[in-house]
């Protein structure tokens, strides 16, 4: 399964790590789900340090198509980012979203598109490809600077100011509909760490369940 | 209890061919009990397999349009559709319920706020929640647990039932709630019905409403009745009449909340027809059998009771003395044997009747009777008995110009006279003895008024002699004379003889006594003498007293008297002569003779004239007066000796 083969994907925090060089606080997340196992796919975001909102900060990410799944499951960019949706499947993929933030299609494709999709507004982006029923992946666009996906129940924010954190975590199948949020300070001197669980439902079952015995064909 | 019969059939009957009945009544109705409880069997089997397969029908029509509707709102077009104006939305899920051939309606939930986006059966209606909002709801709870999140329930929606199935719209996320529905009634119904043998009615209660049927596959107007009849109840089985016939019936709901019902039926008479036919001819095997039964029983009781009336007959034939009849009874059977042993004992009867009647002839009836039924054995008794002797006047000389026959017919003739009038006076006729007769009162049988039935019948000889003696007259014979004496005394009775041959008979000096008496009379000229006691002893009768006599082997003198009638039949002239004569002869014993014999002309005066005075005392007396020489003898004591005459 997607989750089992998670790809570490690089680049996104390269700048602000230059841009908060000088007080360098660290934001540590274990999360758990309701059976304490760690917590994939999920997004850590601080939506404002002091009641101040960060500057979004726009890369570049990528999106992969392998083995019929979107890779990662979840992304978290900042607003104005691109992603790249490559295909590294053999077969062609339709990208597509119908979502309020970015509704778009790559029909049938396959290696790397000419030009990456710009997400220039803040919401949850679903992903589906429309030959593959089964294939559903997450962008979540975020309006700040200050995000980590979660990987293997923990994530790291570093280098964020000190302050009073308005804090958000977003899993696709928390069992809560808003986001959960957390309100924390945080000191240059000392990290701030969250252990927190999280209530997820199962994966939705896309399938229909086979209901006869036997062979269809 | 023990029942009582006038006749051997009806018990025959009753005994067999009740519990025959019984029987037989048990196994019809054990047969017919078992066919109906076949049939209901085979229709309630046949039912619930019918049940089952109607719900895999449902179950079928539903997973096919699940898996297209599937199929179909997976297709991009429609995903891009969902995504753009509700009247394109609209327009495509038209579209695609042209597709779904066996669905009637789809209709479009929004995942977030449960209100209706699009419905093809209502168009105008959105933004409301769906009356179906719970099989969301179910839908989610399904979904929120892992599962598929497909929820399915029979609805009654404007008055028809649907069935509807929610099915997740994925977009490619959770987006809306797809509902397909389709109508639960004729169409389907009558699909189904061909591959069932029953017929199928569809019921639904909306609210509190009552029952309607949909699609029901019964005849009009039977679905309308089934709807008034159907009752929901806790047996799925029941028996509902419709029409004529009574269908075996099995509901089973459609609906969650069971207000949506399906009912099969199957007729119970059309099932029980082959088993119908089997009880016709069970039944006529049934009657002929008792016909049967019935004949051979009446064939047999009449066999036995055709000889059982003959013997019957019979015993009564024998009953009134008809001893000689044979019952013919051809059977060689315990009822011939009865028959053999009732002749038998017939036979025996008739002989013992024959001895009987001998007897009777030789000796009277009453001592016939008497050795018949006592044990005949030597000995009697001492009682006392009226002992009456009766003899011819001047037999002898009677003889005399006639042959044996002749005189042997005639004293048959007068015995028979004599033994008639001594049995109708309860007397019975103990020997005779040449012409004489000795007759016994008060033996074998006692007697309280035995002296007086001998007065009676020594008085009753006088009149029946005159009739016989009529009838001699007239056969040219002289007519006969006869002298009677009656003595009442104690003596012995019984059977005398020898063990091989007995006689009743009486024996002592009583019956010697009675002997002389009838021998008197031929000096005092009178027809009947009687002795004292006899007098005494039958007061009821006028008696003229004769004399006082002595007569020989006894020494105690004996009063001596003529009965003349009964006393309320005397006249005052004869009483009075009877009183003149009584005191004429006080003064003949007395020994005062002029006074006797002027009381004796007195009585010769009266005597005359009196035609009851048949004897000759005057005329003896008179002798006598004249022979004492008016004087009486010395040593006269009034008793006259007599002893010129003896008897036995």
């Amino acid at each position: 399964m997607f989750r089992l083969v998670v790809k570490m994907v690089v680049a996104v925090f390269l700048g602000s790590l230059c841009w908060q060089a000088a007080t360098a606080a660290t934001l540590t997340l274990a999360l758990t789900d309701q059976n304490d196992a760690p917590v994939d796919d999920a997004v850590l975001y601080i939506t404002s340090i002091d009641g101040k909102h960060g500057t979004p900060a726009p890369k570049i990410a990528i999106v992969d198509q392998l083995n019929e799944m979107f890779v990662p499951h979840v992304r978290a960019i900042s607003v104005g980012s691109r992603v790249n949706f490559p295909n590294s499947d053999q077969v062609r993929h339709h990208v597509y979203s119908f979502s309020e933030a970015k509704t778009f299609e790559l029909p049938l494709y396959t290696g790397v598109p000419a030009q990456p999709v710009l997400f220039d507004k803040a919401g949850l982006v679903t992903l589906g490809c429309n030959i593959h029923d089964h294939m559903l992946g997450y962008i979540l666009v975020l309006d700040t600077p200050w995000f980590a996906e979660v990987h293997d129940g923990k994530a790291v924010i570093t280098n964020l100011p000190a302050g009073k954190l308005a804090v958000e975590i977003w899993h696709p199948r928390m069992m809560q509909e808003a986001a959960l949020q957390l309100n924390l300070a945080i000191t240059a001197e000392q990290n701030a760490s969250i252990s927190q669980r999280l209530e997820l439902r199962p994966e939705r079952m896309v399938r229909r369940a086979p209901r006869r015995a036997g062979n269809r064909y | 209890m023990s029942l009582q019969f006038q006749h051997f059939q009806t018990r025959l009957l009753v005994y067999l061919v009740l519990p025959l009945l019984l029987v037989l009544g048990a196994i019809y109705v054990a047969v017919d009990r078992a066919n109906n409880n076949n049939a209901n069997e085979i229709i309630k089997r046949d039912l619930e397999t019918g049940v089952a397969n109607f719900n895999a029908a449902i179950n079928d029509r539903n997973e096919n349009l699940a898996i297209a509707s599937d199929a179909l709102t997976g297709d991009y077009a429609f995903r891009q559709a969902y995504n753009t104006d509700r009247l394109t939305l609209q327009s495509a899920m038209k579209n695609l319920l042209g597709r779904l051939s066996t669905a009637d309606f789809i209709a479009m939930v929004d995942a977030n706020t449960h209100q209706l986006r699009v419905d093809t059966h209502r168009p105008q209606l959105q933004g409301v929640m769906p009356e179906w909002l719970s099989l969301i709801t179910a839908a989610e709870a399904l979904d929120i647990k892992g599962e598929y999140a497909e929820a399915s329930d029979v609805i009654v929606l404007d008055g028809h039932p649907y069935h509807m199935t929610v099915l997740p719209f994925l977009n490619p996320d959770l987006a809306g709630w797809i509902a397909i529905g389709f109508e639960i009634g004729g169409s389907f119904t009558a699909d189904f019905k061909r591959s069932v043998a029953a017929d199928v009615s569809v019921l639904f209660k909306d609210g509190n409403n009552p029952w309607q049927t949909s699609g029901s596959t019964l005849p009009a107007p039977m679905p309308l009745q089934l709807a008034t009849v159907f009752q929901s109840s806790s047996s799925p089985y029941s028996l509902l009449r419709l029409g004529n016939d009574d269908y075996v019936s099995l509901a089973s709901p459609l609906s969650k909340d069971g207000d949506v019902q399906v009912l099969l039926q199957r007729s119970l008479a059309a099932q029980l027809q082959p088993f119908r036919a089997l009880q016709q001819r069970l039944f006529t095997i049934f009657a002929i059998g008792l016909i049967l039964l019935m004949s051979a029983l009446m064939w047999v009781s009449r066999n036995v009771t055709k000889p059982l009336e003959l013997l019957t007959q019979g015993a009564r034939r024998i009953a009134t003395g008809d001893y000689l009849q044979q019952v013919t009874i051809p059977l060689k059977d315990e009822i011939g044997e009865l028959a053999a042993a009732f002749n038998a004992m017939a036979t025996g009867l008739a002989e013992k009747e024959k001895v009987r009647a001998l007897l009777g002839k030789v000796v009277s009836p009453e001592i016939a009777n008497e050795l018949l039924n006592r044990q005949t054995e030597l000995g009697g008794e001492e009682r006392e008995v009226t002992i009456m002797f009766t003899d011819v006047r001047g037999f002898t000389p009677m003889c005399e110009g006639h042959s044996p026959r002749e005189i042997l017919a005639l004293l048959n003739d007068y015995f028979s006279m004599l033994a008639k009038v001594v049995e109708s006076h309860n007397g019975v006729v103990d020997k005779y003895i040449g012409d004489a007769v000795m007759a016994l009162f008060g033996a074998p049988v006692p007697d309280a008024a035995a002296p007086t039935q001998a007065v009676l019948a020594a008085l009753a000889i006088k009149p029946a002699l005159a009739v016989l003696n009529q009838t001699l007259i007239a056969r040219g014979a002289k007519p006969l004379a006869m002298g009677i004496g009656i003595n009442t005394d104690r003596v012995v009775v019984g059977n005398m003889g020898s063990q091989s041959r007995l006689n009743y008979t009486a024996i002592g000096a009583g019956v010697n006594l009675a002997s002389r008496l009838e021998g008197l009379n031929k000096r005092y000229g009178s027809p009947v003498i009687v002795s004292a006691g006899t007098a005494m002893a039958a007061p009821l009768f006028l008696y003229l007293p004769l004399d006082r006599v002595r007569v020989k082997g006894k020494l105690e003198p004996v009063d001596i008297f003529e009965p003349l009638c009964e006393l309320e039949t005397a006249s005052v002239a004869l009483t009075e002569a009877v009183a003149l004569f009584r005191t004429f002869l006080q003064q003949w014993q007395a020994g005062s003779w002029p006074a006797a014999a002027r009381t004796l002309e007195l009585y010769a005066a009266a005597d005359s004239t009196l035609a009851e005075l048949d004897n000759n005392l005057v005329t003896l007396y008179r002798q006598r007066l004249q022979h004492f020489s008016q004087s009486a003898p010395p040593g006269w004591d009034g008793v006259s000796t007599c002893d010129e005459e003896q008897v036995q």
